[in-house]
C-alpha cells in the first residue's frame, strides 16, 4: 500500500511536470517534443491510477518513476524562459541561438 | 519478512475495493474513462499557447469533460445506428481519448469530412484543407 501511495504521488508529479511544459509549447515547438511530453503525461495518468486500482507497482516501477521525476526536476531550469530554442521549429529563432 | 510486491498487491486491492464500495461497480469503468479523456486532452494542450497554468488547467478540464460527455453519446449512436457490437467500456475509453485529443479542432474535422463528401459527390479530388 505504501508503494502504491508513493507511486501515485510520483506519477502525479510527473503529470503536473508534463502539464507545466505543455503549457509553454505551441505549434512552433517540434512535434516529437510535444508528443514526448503528451505521452509522458498520459502514461503518468494511467500509471498512477492503475497502481492504485488494478496493478500494484513493483519497487523497480517506483524507482523508475522517481528517476524520471529527478530528470524532470533537473531539466526544469531549461524551461524557465519558455521552450528551449533547440526545441523550436522556427528557423529564425534557431539561427539566433548561440549553441544551435 | 513479507513479500513487498504481495503486500503492495493487497494494498492496491484494498484501495480498489474501497473505490468500488464508494462509487459502485461502475467506479473502475469511470476511472478508466477519466484517465483516457485526461490523457487525450494533453495533445491539444501541446498545440495551444496558454498564458498561465490556470488557463491550461481550465482547458484540460474543458476537453476532458467534452471527452467524458460525448463518448457516451457517440458509443450509443454507434450501437443504435451502425450496429456496433464491441465492448462498450473499451469503445468508450477509445472514443473519450479521441474526442479529447481533437480538442477545439472540430471545425477542421468537419471541413475534412465535407471536403471528402464533396469530392465523392463531384468525383473530384478532396481539397485537403483538413486538420
Amino acid at each position: 500500500m505504501i508503494l502504491s501511495g508513493v507511486y501515485f504521488i510520483l506519477t502525479a508529479c510527473l503529470f503536473w511536470g508534463a502539464v507545466c511544459r505543455l503549457t509553454r509549447t505551441d505549434l512552433t515547438t517540434r512535434l516529437e517534443v510535444r508528443m514526448a511530453f503528451a505521452g509522458l503525461g498520459g502514461a503518468a495518468v494511467f500509471g498512477g491510477v492503475s497502481g492504485l486500482l488494478w496493478w500494484p507497482p513493483s519497487p523497480a516501477d517506483v524507482a523508475l518513476a522517481a528517476a524520471i521525476c529527478g530528470v524532470q526536476l533537473a531539466s526544469s531550469r531549461l524551461w524557465i524562459g519558455g521552450v528551449p530554442r533547440q526545441y523550436d521549429t522556427a528557423p529564425s529563432q534557431l539561427d539566433e541561438a548561440p549553441n544551435a | 519478512m513479507a513479500d513487498p510486491t504481495a503486500s503492495s498487491a493487497v494494498g492496491a486491492g484494498l484501495l480498489g475495493s474501497l473505490l468500488v464500495m464508494l462509487l459502485g461497480p461502475e467506479g473502475l469503468e469511470y476511472a478508466a474513462l477519466l484517465c483516457a479523456a485526461l490523457a487525450g486532452a494533453l495533445w491539444p494542450l501541446s498545440k495551444t499557447p496558454t498564458p498561465t497554468r490556470m488557463a491550461a488547467s481550465l482547458l484540460l478540464v474543458r476537453w476532458t469533460a467534452a471527452g467524458l460527455c460525448l463518448s457516451g453519446l457517440i458509443v450509443w449512436g454507434m450501437r443504435q445506428h451502425w450496429g456496433w457490437t464491441g465492448s462498450t467500456q473499451a469503445t468508450s475509453v477509445g472514443v473519450a481519448f479521441v474526442v479529447s485529443a481533437i480538442g477545439d479542432d472540430w471545425m477542421g474535422v468537419f471541413r475534412a469530412i465535407a471536403s471528402r463528401a464533396r469530392a465523392l459527390i463531384g468525383g473530384g479530388k478532396p481539397s485537403g484543407d483538413g486538420p
